[in-house]
């Protein structure tokens, strides 16, 4: 008899609590475990990518250059990486460099031709464009300055690691010298050129 | 992978388990109305089998969970389905409907067996014994009124219990038909499909079983049973292949823009698995053979026929639920690909798991059997009274139990 | 009387189901679109921010994109989303046209290496390419969103600004939502074993900021804002120019809006 009394008893008690779960308009609520704090944990994770205005702070020279010119559209972070990380570091006197990709491949990620793209977007071939000549290879660096990109390409580069001129302005080159350099030789080109200065 | 598929849709998500899932609550929908057809309807040719489908049922409805919470990514949250259910998802259904069906189910196992544990309570010692005075619930005397409620009871609770597992497997039918994101899946005639394929599943495991096991013991089976069964399965089988092939040549005559990746699913992704297996073989061959038998007088020979087109049965619905649930996912959202699946063998999710899960009912049911034989009812027959305390208890050990008489005679015909 | 209590009991528990499966059917009978949760006003930074007041949403531009694969990385470095290929909260496709009436589509890695480098796909390779473009994707935050819908424990849920986003804690990773999504937004976290999916950048946007794959796109062709700014960009685009959707016939209602939308893009 008791058994049978106890049995009804737990069988009507959780009968009931199961109603009382049905009839709550968000059964959640009644458990215990809202949604409330859930929005907040996700308004709470790190911001990783921090905008270019982020990387002015230190580095004011390269992001107002590239901030005027054709690149300013292109974040800070999407060439080198979730910036985070470097400027909590760097703000404790840290240093942690972001190592960068390739340029060649950072580069054509982009600028590669393809027909899918836009026609109207700046692309070349990048098998043909740039292609090594007498030997010297070269990265889209050797004459695009990324934080500045011109078109065409304006470049004041060191002459480190270009030992022969020629290589880019000889006469079938992509920036062959102009006609009143006719009579001079290559060995000749860095004493009015010197290093750091280009054009 | 071939064509276009989603990059999130490389891998699908619903493995073998999720195969097994509806391929068990079908078993057990499908035992529960044998059973039923008996205790309700009064189907007299299905009383050997009665009480064995019923516990066929329950040995499969307790392992019914565990593929599920095998393939969760987090099972140890499973409970969260009992206790937050958001009602607007089919899934959440599983909870209360799988709840209130396993208790329906024990109720019911238990009131029709509840005589027999009396008498063993009292006739047997030991662990076994102990088993038998727990079950009793402390209830160890049935009155004249006991017998009645029992009786009321019992028709009761099995014809709460049809709807209840229409719902218990067509929930899950629901589950795939109400996603619109899925051309194979979306249809509102799934619950329908995976209710009649179900009970298909059931007769012919029932059918398989009983067979298998009466001959385990040595013990003769009753074809008349089996012939009935077969009959039984016939009828639902072709109503089943009625409405699954009604929605395939819907589909294919409405040919809207998802019948071109749906086409080329069932043709040549999965037609062996869908043509072969699932319609010729599981379907079309045991009606045919099913057909035959029953447009003809019974005979003795028919019982082996009638098993081997249930075994054919089960293999076509286990490929039934296949191809729906692998099938579906190989199909990608982007419409212009698919992508493909062969089960690990290892793994939480591989064929080990799957074969172990599938092995575990069988075992289930032979521990419950040695408790509770359902083809020795020393204490019960319809109409007969358990003996009041003091009144003599017949001897029931022992081949010649004909000293009851009546029905559970299996040698008179 | 022991047949009466038995009566009842069984009485009880068959009232208890009929209860729940009348509200059952209440639940199933939906409304047209999902409910968002109640205005959480709390502390810390969400402090200053009202949920209430934002309804937000993104628009791209299928003309512009240049494939470059910025947004995809950006999403990851951002959101710390496992880089292996199944996990995706936003990625590019990229659509070629051989002008014999046939369309292919790839998304290598989920444009996450861009396309400068990868090979066209096979069937169009040797074919003249008449008609190509780039479009990117992510979860469409849908105003009546089938994953909110199907999610068992209520895990998933529209926030008061229109994000829809996972509850970590409650997902059991059942993948029921992942199956009812039509666009592919949402997969498996591998280690945590819980529905993830892209969130609009909930934590960028609710300080102010733009989603960290649109600041990463170099041509402008994603573009988000406030609808009910008036003067934010994707208010102007929506009220000027003509906008589709993904998939409108499912009726989920996206709230990201494609401008060029070409046919072929399902």
């Amino acid at each position: 008899m008791l058994v049978r009394a106890v049995l009804a008893v737990a069988l009507l008690a959780t009968a009931g609590l199961f109603m009382r779960t049905v009839t709550a308009s968000l059964s959640v609520e009644v458990i215990g475990l809202t949604h409330e704090d859930n929005p907040r944990w996700w308004a709470e994770r790190p911001v990783n990518n921090q905008s270019s205005a982020a990387c002015a702070d230190c580095h004011e020279a390269a992001t107002e250059a590239a901030a005027a010119s054709a690149h300013a559209t292109v974040n800070c972070d999407s060439c080198h990486g979730a910036a985070r990380e470097h400027i909590d570091l760097a703000r404790s006197g840290q240093k942690a460099p972001l190592p960068l990709a390739d340029a060649r491949d950072l580069c054509t990620s982009c600028h590669a031709g393809l027909a899918s793209r836009p026609a109207d977007f700046p692309q070349v071939d990048p098998v043909t464009h740039g292609a090594p000549a007498n030997g010297v290879t070269s990265s889209c660096t050797s004459c695009h300055n990324p934080h500045d990109p011109g078109f065409p390409p304006v470049v004041k580069h060191q002459l480190e690691g270009r030992p022969d001129c020629l290589a880019c302005h000889g006469p079938d080159q992509w920036q062959p010298v102009p006609p009143s350099h006719a009579d001079r030789t290559g060995d000749s080109c860095l004493k009015c050129h010197k290093p750091g200065e280009g054009a | 992978m071939d064509g276009y598929v989603f990059p999130n849709e490389v891998e699908i998500q619903w493995s073998l388990l999720i195969v097994l899932y509806p391929f068990i609550t079908g078993l057990v929908a499908g035992a529960f109305v044998v059973s039923s057809l008996y205790h309700v309807f009064n189907i007299k040719s299905l009383k050997p089998v009665a009480s064995f489908s019923l516990l066929m049922a329950l040995s499969f409805m307790l392992v019914a969970p565990l593929p599920l919470l095998a393939h969760l990514g987090r099972p140890e949250r499973g409970i969260l389905i009992f206790l937050t259910p958001n009602f607007t998802s089919a899934m959440s259904g599983f909870g209360y409907i799988w709840m209130f069906y396993l208790i329906l189910l024990l109720t019911e196992t238990w009131l029709v067996f509840r005589p027999d544990i009396i008498h063993y309570a009292r006739t047997t010692g030991g662990f076994k014994g102990l088993v038998y005075r727990t079950l009793t619930l402390g209830m160890a005397e049935m009155s004249e009124e006991d017998h009645q409620f029992r009786e009321k009871a019992i028709k009761v609770l099995a014809a709460v219990g049809i709807p209840a597992a229409a719902l218990l497997h067509g929930y899950v039918g629901f589950l795939f038909g109400a996603i619109k994101a899925n051309p194979w899946w979306s249809t509102p005639l799934m619950p329908v499909i995976f209710l009649l394929s179900a009970i298909v599943s059931g007769i012919a495991l029932l059918i398989v079983m009983y067979v298998v096991v009466m001959k385990l013991l040595g013990r003769p089976v009753d074809h008349d049973c089996i012939s009935s069964l077969g009959k039984w399965l016939l009828a639902f089988l072709v109503i089943d292949l009625v409405i699954e092939g009604l929605e395939i040549l819907s589909m294919a005559y409405e040919s809207e823009d998802s019948w071109e990746v749906v086409s080329e699913l069932i043709v040549q992704r999965i037609p062996v698995s869908y043509f072969g297996i699932q319609l010729l073989l599981g379907s079309l061959i045991p009606m045919v053979i099913l057909g035959a038998l029953a447009a003809q007088a019974r005979r003795e020979g028919a019982s082996p026929v009638i098993f081997a087109a249930a075994l054919l049965v089960l293999v076509g619905v286990f490929a039934m639920r296949w191809n729906v649930v692998i099938g579906g996912q190989m199909i990608s959202k982007s419409m212009r690909g698919f992508t493909s699946y062969t089960p690990p063998l290892g793994g939480r999710e591989g064929v080990l798991a799957a074969s172990v899960l599938l092995m575990l009912p069988f075992y289930i049911f032979s521990v419950i059997v040695s408790f509770v034989p359902p083809w020795e009812r020393p204490a019960v027959d319809e109409g007969e009274r358990s003996p009041e305390p003091g009144e003599a208890v017949p001897a029931w050990e022992g081949a010649d139990s004909g000293a009851r008489g009546g029905a559970w005679d299996w040698e008179r015909r | 009387m022991p047949i009466s209590r038995r009566r009842f009991v069984k009485l009880g528990a068959h009232a208890a189901f009929g209860g729940l499966l009348v509200y059952t059917l209440r639940g199933i009978v939906l409304p047209q679109s999902t409910p968002r949760a109640a205005d959480a006003e709390g502390n810390s930074a969400y402090d200053q921010y009202r949920p209430g007041d934002h309804d937000w949403a993104f628009v791209i531009d299928t003309m512009k994109c240049i494939g470059c694969g910025r947004c995809a990385r950006a999403c990851k470095q951002e959101n710390n989303v496992p880089w292996e290929p199944q996990c995706n909260r936003t990625w590019v496709e990229r659509y070629s046209f051989t002008g014999d009436g046939e369309v292919t589509v790839d998304s290598p890695a989920g444009g996450i290496n861009g396309f400068a480098d990868e090979p066209l796909p096979e069937e169009v390779r040797g074919k003249k390419i008449t008609k190509s473009f780039f479009v990117p994707k992510l979860c469409n935050q849908c105003d009546n969103s089938p994953c909110v819908q199907v999610c068992p424990v209520g895990a998933t849920y529209k926030t008061a600004d229109g994000i829809v986003l996972i509850n970590r804690d409650k997902c059991i990773g059942c993948r029921y939502c992942i199956q009812a999504c039509p666009y592919g937004g949402r997969y498996l976290l591998p280690d945590e074993g819980v529905a993830d999916k892209c969130t609009w950048c909930y934590h960028r946007i609710t300080r102010g900021r733009l989603p960290a794959c649109v600041e990463a796109c170099p041509v402008g062709a994603r573009k988000f804002g406030d609808l009910r700014d008036p003067e934010s960009a994707v208010s102007k685009i929506l009220a000027e120019r003509n906008v589709s959707v993904l998939k409108p016939q499912m009726g989920t209602k996206p709230q990201a809006f494609y401008l060029e939308l070409d046919g072929e893009v399902v």
